[in-house]
Formats: C-alpha cells, structure tokens, sequence
C-alpha cells in the first residue's frame, strides 16, 4: 500500500541515531512522504538535533533488510530503518 | 553450492575454548586450522572503558556477515570456517568475536580469516558504543579499518 494520508509507516533507527532521535521507532502518517528523501526530511523537521546524523553521506535507508537508495518509493508495509554509519565488528 | 561458513550473532557471552574444539570437529584431518579471538580490551585511563554496547540489525546484520563469508569462501578453498560474533553489552576482557577457518594448507588458511577479519571490522551492520565509568560514546569507523580491507583489492580490477 502506498503512503497516503491514512497510512501510518514505522521507522527504526540504529546506533547513535536512535540516541539522538531518542526513540528506536517512531510512527509518521503524512501524505507527503513518498520516498526516502521526503522520508529524511520529514524526520529532520521533527528531530531538528539529529540534523548532523541524518545529514551525513554514510547515512543509509533500509528497506526491507535491503540497504537501498534514497530515491526508492516506500510503501506503508515496508520495514524502514534510517542507519549511520557502521563502526564495524 | 550450499554456505560452509557457520554464522552466530551471540546475544549471550560464548565460550571461546568450546568455539574452538567445537569447530575441530568434522575437520581433525584438515592440514591446517586458524582461530582468532577478539576480545574487549581494556586500557589505562582516567575514564576507562568497562563495556561496549553493539547495536545491530537481526536479519541485516547477519547478511552482512552472510556476503563476507561467501567472499572468503569463493576466493580460499576452505573446508570449514565459522564466525561468532557478540551483539548487546560486552564487558572487558569478554570475548566479542571468534573467526575460524580450516584448509589443506596454512597459507589459505591464515589469509581467510585475516580477510574475514578485516571486513568484520569495515563492513558488517554493527554500531559500537563505549560505556565509560563516566559517560558513553559511539565509536566512529577508523581510517585504518579502510585501508586494512584495501590490502585484499585484486590488482587490475
């Protein structure tokens, strides 16, 4: 299902993203977010101080267990994750 | 051609000597086996770790372990080879992972799991936090993980 105005998608964050977010998922219903950009921009609006984390180039979208793009669609049943950088094992 | 390498995100601390007998058996008579075992380590400070904290992806994180394997396994002949790795809060000195490869020959064996090492350390979906008598901090990936992976680059390609 598309995100729409009724649609309520769920993203998790990981690493220090969840610490800055202070919040391993949120819920977000709007109409406006279509993909991973309007995605990002909606998080960054709402959580202003992980601006740095979600602005930085090693930053990834997850959808799916899928690292992918942050141009890809996002459907309301995706499983969605915003990931910083990785530190390794 | 099925995956040999045995995978493990460990939520609980494991017993590295079990990981190592555990792993010899099937392959007694291979020529060679290779273990490594990180562990977390301590340090002389003021303000000294005494933990770190692993965030991971469940299904991710293990993909991300799955393609390094495969990338070993495709380029060594390896008969057996097998990766722990810890996840959740680890405390000095504890085991946090255990990187295992056996082969006919040394040489394969010893370059496997330096290889498989090298990209656990660059590569897999795990983020770190040091947990401090005094505070947390997560951990930033460091330039020598980069260029550690980089010694394992084909020339040419």
């Amino acid at each position: 299902m598309p995100v729409g105005r009724q649609a309520q998608i769920q993203v998790r964050f990981f690493g220090r993203l969840a610490d800055v977010i202070g919040a391993r998922d949120i819920s977000l219903s709007d109409s406006s977010i279509s993909n991973g950009e309007t995605l990002r921009a909606h998080v960054l609006t709402l959580h202003p101080q992980a601006g740095d984390v979600l602005n930085d180039k090693g930053t990834r979208l997850v959808v799916n267990d899928e690292i992918v793009d942050w141009a890809s669609p996002l459907s309301a049943d995706d499983a969605i994750a915003i990931i910083p950088v990785v530190s390794g094992g | 051609m099925a995956r040999l390498t045995q995978i493990k995100l460990a939520e609980t601390a494991f017993d590295a000597d079990k990981a190592a007998a555990d792993f010899r058996r099937g392959v007694e008579t291979a020529g060679a086996i290779v273990s490594f075992l990180g562990q977390v380590s301590a340090e002389e400070s003021d303000n000294p770790v005494e933990a770190l904290f692993l965030d991971y992806m469940p299904n991710a994180t293990l993909a991300s372990i799955e393609k390094i394997a495969d990338a070993a396994e495709a380029r060594w002949p390896l008969l057996k080879a097998s990766i722990i790795h810890r996840v959740g809060e680890v405390k000095t000195g504890a085991p946090i992972v255990f990187v295992a490869c056996a082969a006919r020959h040394r040489r394969d064996a010893f370059e496997a799991a330096d290889f498989l090492m090298d990209f656990l350390k660059s590569d897999v979906l795990l983020w770190k936090k040091e947990i401090r008598s005094h505070g947390t901090n997560w951990i930033e990936p460091r330039m020598q993980d980069y260029t550690d992976k980089q010694r394992w680059e084909v020339k040419g390609t």
